[in-house]
């Protein structure tokens, strides 16, 4: 790097920082707005360091063989004092379980202690420049892994248990007791590379992930074999490059969405040093799944997606779905109102599409499932299917054509099945926001068809946190089974169940 | 969120490079030095293994910490686990500085991963560390009077 670049980031960092002020008006905000509009408490500040209970308020039965652990984790700590982050996936991170066994669901969480969380804690200030904005008198940050909150996910592999962020590297947690065992090196080499949030995992335990470094315009990718060993990790160039949250694994090739949200630098938080450019491509990077090599580029409108299903290839044409959205404008825009409860009721633009790479003709292709009516994110597939041809999508929607929630989030969930032509889906009750839900695969059962849709919902009405538990085969008749914690957590991110054998 | 911070860390790594090569010259001028007054004895600490070495070198001037000019003086000393003491002789009162690094594996470099990241420990006088950046020679600079003994904590 050119001194004369570092010199105006300085300075650039500099004209922010004169700005402190800024947290403290999302703290008022949040506050004032929370009277009014009790699904703000879905964002309240988390402020203790852990919870542990049995669920209550059992409905239903659950299956006996359905038994062991969901994982979950999303920010919690959103203020620490005065300070509130402007932007949900600011805060700190905390891992759940929700472990079921034969007497009923325990649950527990405990606050991920990082770097960050602890050095926080200690000071008893926000310390550090973060996702979308900076604490009054930011410390210095020495490295990502400083700053790294753990908040977006959790990856249980070979008997161990992982909680994820994007630009980082894995925490180790304890997978029964949730206690915190410090960042995870694949070797010394590879420490602190980042380490995405969406690694996708094959049946037979083979990880594959990428990692995006902005500075460096490098896409990092990982593969690491069922017992957790790294066989390989590489560097592809990447100029330009946005921050890719998701991405595809195939049987034989990775594949990689690159948006027009330019990492552009001249900000002292992340995501404002992003430049969203709707005039110009989106990119999609393939390369051999063996050797990170061949790397072929295709093109795209410009959009945005978090969000992708799984990807397989027949005939060497590559498919997948993804939530897709116009612009990034749900992340720029909505969820900073959201966190401060200045959002219009409405909700985000995102919907299902179908990608096809053709690798004979070189180009891409897109087609939309539904109209603009269904929106849908957090598309999740049977894990037994992860990497190869997959019929069923489970995913959060909401049907603008229904009557609207009383809070701007998606408020139910659905199965898609590419054979049938109706997504069958179940509403939430008005009183609830519902979190991801997976696939829970029927145990000795082929492939996508028995088995259950698990996940979670934040009452914010009765301020509980609910858990239900759907038959796979039919969603719209309603939760075969419902608990509910005696407290609410903060609307989370990402989970992952592990079965008893 | 790592993106400047890269940036960062490569210069930091330059710098490191550049110091510890000159250290190699300049050792043995550290050695013929002679009838100075104080003493500057440094505390290493947080050494996370007992392998490979510790390289120190003190930096007099701005020149120096930019890598402009050879450093005041060097040493490389076999890590310990825990804490090392160094003691530097012989030094004119006056204006340093210092920088550590842990070369764990022995290759005489501060190690780097793909992105540019040290993957080696490493520590400056005053804990100083740069947001977005180095540190800057204020920060990192101490006063030497007399016999002294200041502590720089490696940064893992
Ligand atoms: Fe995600």
């Amino acid at each position: 790097m050119k001194r004369r670049d570092f010199i105006s980031i300085l300075g650039a960092g500099a004209a922010v920082a004169s700005t402190p002020a800024l947290g403290n008006s999302w703290f008022d905000s949040f506050h004032k707005n929370v009277q009014a509009q009790p699904w703000m408490n879905a964002f309240k500040t988390v402020n203790q360091e852990s919870f542990n209970s049995t669920a209550v308020g059992i409905r239903g039965k659950m299956p006996t063989d359905l038994r062991g652990n969901l994982y979950r984790n999303g920010p919690a700590r959103h203020e620490i004092g005065d300070f509130r982050y402007k932007h949900w996936f600011a805060g700190d991170g905390m891992v759940q379980s929700y472990q079921f066994t034969d007497v009923g669901i325990q649950h527990q969480a405990k606050m991920i202690e990082t770097k960050k969380y602890v050095a926080e804690r200690q000071q008893g200030r926000a310390l550090y420049s973060g996702f979308a904005s900076t604490p009054p008198n930011p410390a210095p940050v020495t490295s990502p892994d400083s700053v790294n909150v753990a908040n977006i996910s959790v990856l249980p592999h070979n008997g161990k248990l992982f909680a994820l962020w994007e630009a980082g590297s894995p925490w180790e947690m304890d997978p029964d007791t949730l206690e915190t065992k410090g960042l995870h090196a694949y070797s010394r080499e590879t420490r602190g590379l980042p380490f995405s949030a969406h690694p996708r995992v094959e049946p037979d335990g083979t990880i594959w992930n990428f990692g995006y470094a902005s500075a460096a315009k490098k896409l990092i990718f990982w593969h690491i074999n069922a017992t957790g060993v790294l066989v390989k990790v590489g560097a592809v160039p990447c100029d330009p490059i946005s921050m890719p949250h998701d991405f595809l694994v195939t049987e034989k090739h990775i594949a990689i969405m690159i948006s027009p949200f330019h990492y552009e630098g001249g900000s002292d938080n992340f995501l404002d040093a992003h430049q969203w450019h709707p005039d110009q491509l989106t990119k999609l990077l393939v390369i051999d799944k063996h050797d990170f090599g061949n790397p072929r580029w295709f093109e795209l409108p410009a959009q945005w997606v978090f969000h992708f299903s799984n990807a397989y290839e027949e005939n060497n044409v590559i498919h997948f779905e993804g939530a897709r959205a116009p612009d990034p404008l749900e992340m720029t825009e909505r969820i900073p109102a959201l966190m401060q409860g200045t959002v219009d009721r409405g909700h985000g633009e995102s919907r299902l599409f179908h990608y096809q790479i053709d690798l004979n003709k070189g180009r891409a292709s897109e087609v939309a499932l539904f109209g603009p009516e269904l929106q849908s994110e957090f598309p999740a597939v049977d894990p037994r299917v992860s990497c190869r041809r997959h019929h069923r999508t489970v995913m959060m929607t909401t049907d603008r054509n229904q009557p609207p929630a009383s809070h701007p989030m998606l408020n139910a969930v659905s199965v898609y099945d590419d054979r049938k032509s109706d997504i069958d889906t179940f509403v939430y009750p008005d009183s609830h926001m519902p979190e991801e839900h997976l696939f829970i695969p029927a145990p000795n059962s082929q492939p996508e068809t028995q088995g259950w849709v698990v996940g979670t919902a934040v009452n914010y009405k009765k301020q509980r946190t609910e858990l239900s538990v759907f038959d796979i085969r039919g969603v719209s008749d309603g939760p075969i089974y419902t608990a509910e914690l005696p407290y609410m957590l903060p609307l989370g991110l990402h989970g992952k169940f592990v079965q008893s054998s | 969120m790592s993106a400047r911070l890269e940036n960062v860390m490569n210069q930091i790594i330059d710098n490191a490079k550049t110091i510890l090569k000159m250290s190699i010259v300049t050792a043995a001028l550290c050695l013929s030095q002679t009838a100075k007054s104080d003493a500057l004895t440094i505390n290493i600490n947080k050494v996370s293994e007992s392998s490979g070495s510790i390289m120190i070198a003190i930096i007099a001037n701005e020149e120096q910490f930019k890598n402009k000019a050879a450093s005041t003086a060097s040493a490389i000393v076999p890590a310990a686990q825990g804490s090392t003491s160094i003691t530097f002789h012989n030094l004119n009162a006056g204006e340093y500085g210092v920088q550590v690094m842990h070369d764990i594996n022995g290759n005489g470099e501060l190690d780097a991963n793909l992105v540019g990241m040290p993957t080696e420990p490493w520590g400056f006088s005053n804990d100083a560390a740069g947001s977005f950046g180095p540190p800057k020679w204020g920060q990192v600079k101490f006063k030497l009077a007399s016999d002294i003994s200041i502590d720089v904590n490696l940064n893992d």
